[in-house]
């Protein structure tokens, strides 16, 4: 018995020699070398993260990554480290290793920290809420979310190309392209910069045809802009426009165009005026109006545009103050349902930020803190809201991104502009999530319908879904049911409610159809009221197995 | 005396055949349905950017091959031919690709040109890209606006002034390179930032010599007018191991 003291204490000797984290405790040169901050095993394309280092040693720390081309490790501060990753085509394995040198009591350290860059993806993720929702009467048809990207008209990020006197209209080939890519929306801005002093030529009115005609034929459309100058490097030395009669005379040129192509005309900026056709560097429009007269040759070209321009389709104004300045407005008079599209000037004035997140007041988009800000947020729920971003800041992170864009209901985006911007969001993981909810997006949770189903007989269905997207859609639609019967024959149901009313939440709309057969499958169509018969143009619910790209319908369920 | 003629005919056929495609990248596209249709653009997108890492350490003139056959069969498909050209700007131009790869790029350019499928404006910008690129190439003298030329080395970053990650890689990169004159060649409407170490300059022109897009990246010129550190937009700290000193 005397000797089992000995013999324990040889045994936890031979334990304690054995686990090193035993003596790393107690051993005084043991550096203790840490490394936090990674974000785990596996990171997004484009992350960009902080590795911070711990040692009780003063050694001098080299680091480097086994793989630069995907991810960069950089010294930020003292003992920290920013880790840049890019865009590797697959799954790809770095290792980050440092090496601390010798010093003092404590030996040379070598850290290691490994871990996998992922592609970059188009996949969203969900984006309607896990909420449990009680059944309603009648046979339930559930629905499950579709998270890859999906194209539907008038909403997204746009594709953006200007137009002068020489250039080439764009190409079909081009449109179709971009739509297989996942665009189909396209800024297209017309420089009207050789017809200052008189008429539009016939041959770039031509070119302007040619371009609407290649959206119809590609299956787009466009968020169209004319302005007379594409910098304002001349401004005080050039006449950025022409005075407001050659400006109105050119809008009555255009007025045909416009009407013609009212189809893939998805929304007009009200351009003309300043530099890029932004209203700010003017020469013929007041450079930054004060008083109600200031404004007066604005509102004079507003509308004529407001003239020109189909009833049914919206001009967005450069920044809030102006429809507030313009039509005496303050924030009680923003739209609301009841005054919402009943094709009124003030119902078809919109709004376009194109510096979004840039600053503080989006570099002048918000000149009069609040109210402008309260404006553009009432009134966006019925009007168009889009633009592009113009600069990396402390305003464009993911979360108050994502904020702003629910607040000011946005619909669209610049895929072209600003690349800084664009590539934070994709290091930030919100970026799938911005191209998913621009616009409106109607993910179908559930249905009911009656229970006595049969042919010849009134059948009640509840549709219930979500609109994830950040706005409802804008310009005219109609929702209407489509049942086929099982002798091949369709019948068409109006539903009793504007989808421009379906704003971002939770929607439960009431409907009713009469099947003319026992069998057959019931859809939900979307369509554009201008271009009926083309699918591209119709709306897809973003489920799984819903959408026949060939049609244009969303298929409800089937009766077998 | 016929037999072993064709013997060593064979052998060098077959020897020459092995040597064309040494990286096996020559033929990547061959058994490749190179067509882009819905829902199958992500699938053809990774398989492009696969060959692009591939062209990485391909020698040149297989990868150029390749993308000549690429192209080729691209020819009959104006859309598909409309999508490869815009994932070869990003894979092979683009400062921020892990895949820049300017030989390639350059032959791209002048392959859509020939082939003049794309619109003219769209070529054009291409190959204005092309001159960008090949403008302060490694060892070659450096090309900067006359108002930013100076004698000795030189830290060049190139700056939009309205954009708030210019004006942050200004103050990360004002240390870097101490015994070096530091020039900032600005564009855009912004002022001149309080960032000391710079020499800020707004040359006319910045456009005829630099894509301004790509702001902020910058470059090196050595002591001897050569460019040391090409185009670049690693930012802190341009080195990937260095003692700490901090």
């Amino acid at each position: 018995m005397k000797r089992l003291p000995y013999i324990l204490l040889a045994a936890l000797l031979c334990f304690a020699a054995c686990d090193p984290s035993i003596i790393d405790q107690n051993d005084p040169t043991d550096p203790q070398f840490t490394v936090t901050g990674l974000p785990g095993g596996e990171v997004n394309a484009y992350a960009v993260f902080t590795l911070s280092v711990s040692s009780k040693s003063d050694g001098a720390i080299t680091f480097k990554s086994s793989n630069t081309q995907v991810a960069t490790i950089t010294i930020a501060a003292r003992r920290e480290y920013k880790v840049t990753a890019k865009c590797p085509a697959t799954p790809t394995q770095v290792t980050i290793s440092f090496d601390q040198e010798a010093k003092g009591i404590y030996p040379e350290t070598v850290y290691e920290l490994t871990f996998y860059v992922l592609p970059e993806t188009t996949d969203s993720g969900t984006t309607a809420p896990e909420e449990e929702h009680a059944d309603l009467d009648g046979v339930k048809v559930s629905f499950k979310e579709n998270t890859a990207l999906i194209v539907n008209p008038e909403r997204g990020f746009y594709r953006a190309r200007d137009y002068f006197t020489d250039s080439e209209p764009i190409r079909v080939s081009e449109i179709k392209a971009q739509r297989l890519e996942g665009y189909a929306l396209w800024y297209l801005g017309f420089y009207l910069t050789d017809f200052m002093d008189g008429d539009i030529s016939q041959a770039f009115l031509d070119k302007i045809q040619t371009s609407m005609d290649a959206l119809r034929e590609g299956g787009a459309k466009c968020i169209l802009r004319f302005a007379y100058r594409d910098n304002d490097d001349q401004f005080g030395k050039l006449d950025q426009e022409p005075e407001l009669s050659i400006v109105l005379k050119h809008i009555d040129q255009l007025k045909p165009l416009l009407k013609k192509n009212e189809d893939v005309i998805c929304v007009l900026q009200a351009g003309f005026v300043g530099s890029w056709g932004e209203w700010y560097y003017t020469t013929h429009f007041v450079y930054q109006p004060r008083t109600d007269a200031d404004y007066v040759p604005r509102r004079q070209l507003t509308e004529a545009l407001l003239e020109a321009l189909p009833a049914s389709r919206q001009i967005q104004l450069r920044t809030p103050q102006f429809k507030m300045r313009m039509y005496g407005l303050s924030l009680k008079d923003t739209l609301t349902a009841a005054n919402a599209h009943n094709g009124s000037a003030l119902s078809r004035l919109a709004g376009h930020n194109d510096c979004f997140g840039a600053s503080e007041d989006d570099y002048g988009t918000f000149d009069n803190e609040p109210n402008d800000r309260k404006f553009w947020k009432a009134d966006t729920r019925y009007t168009f809201m889009g633009g592009e971003t113009c600069g990396v800041s402390d305003f464009c992170v993911c979360e108050a991104s994502l904020q702003d864009m629910r607040d000011y209901h946005w619909s669209y985006l610049n895929q072209d502009y600003h690349h800084g911007v664009l590539n934070r969001w994709k290091s930030d993981n919100c970026y799938n999530q911005i191209v998913a909810r621009l616009g409106y997006r109607f993910v179908m949770k559930d249905l009911f319908y009656s229970k006595n189903f049969a042919a010849g007989k009134n059948c009640d269905v509840t549709l219930r879904f979500y609109n994830t997207g950040f706005a409802a859609p804008m310009n005219p639609r109609k929702a209407v049911l489509v049942w086929e019967g099982s002798d091949g024959k369709s019948k068409e149901f109006p539903i009793n409610s504007d989808p421009r009313t379906w704003h971002s939440g939770w929607h439960v709309i009431s409907a009713a159809f009469t099947p003319t057969t026992a069998k057959g499958t019931l859809y939900l169509t979307l369509r554009d009221p201008l271009l009926p018969e083309r699918p591209e143009y119709s709306i897809a619910l973003a489920n799984e197995g819903v959408f026949d790209s060939g049609t244009g319908l969303n298929k409800l369920f089937e009766i077998k | 005396m016929r037999r072993p003629v064709i013997y060593v005919f064979a052998l060098l056929t077959l020897l020459l055949a092995s040597c064309e495609d040494r990286s096996g990248i020559v033929t990547f596209w061959d058994e490749i349905d190179v067509t882009v249709r819905e829902g199958q653009v992500q699938e053809a997108e990774d398989r492009f950017a696969g060959f692009a890492e591939l062209a990485l350490d391909a020698p040149v003139e297989d990868a150029t091959e390749a993308l000549g056959r690429l192209f080729k069969r691209l020819k009959d498909d104006e859309v598909s031919y409309y999508i490869y050209a815009g994932w070869m700007e990003y894979a092979f131009h683009n400062l921020y690709s892990p895949c820049r790869n300017l030989d390639l790029f350059s032959y791209a350019v002048e392959r859509i040109a020939e082939d003049e499928i794309l619109s003219k404006e769209e070529i054009s910008r291409l190959q204005r890209l092309v001159e960008y690129d090949n403008l302060n190439l490694q060892d070659y003298p450096c090309r900067v606006p006359e108002e930013a030329e100076t004698d000795g080395a030189a830290f060049y970053l190139v700056v939009d002034l309205d954009c708030r990650s210019c004006l942050s890689a200004l103050k990360a990169l004002a240390t870097e390179y101490p015994q070096t004159e530091h020039i900032a060649l600005c564009f855009g409407y912004g002022r001149f930032p309080d960032v000391p170490g710079w020499r800020f300059t707004r040359p006319a022109g910045m456009n005829d010599f630099f894509e301004l897009e790509a702001a902020p990246f910058w470059f090196l010129k050595g002591d001897d007018g050569l460019i040391e550190i090409p185009y670049n937009v690693d930012f802190n700290k341009p080195v990937y191991a260095s003692p700490e000193e901090l």
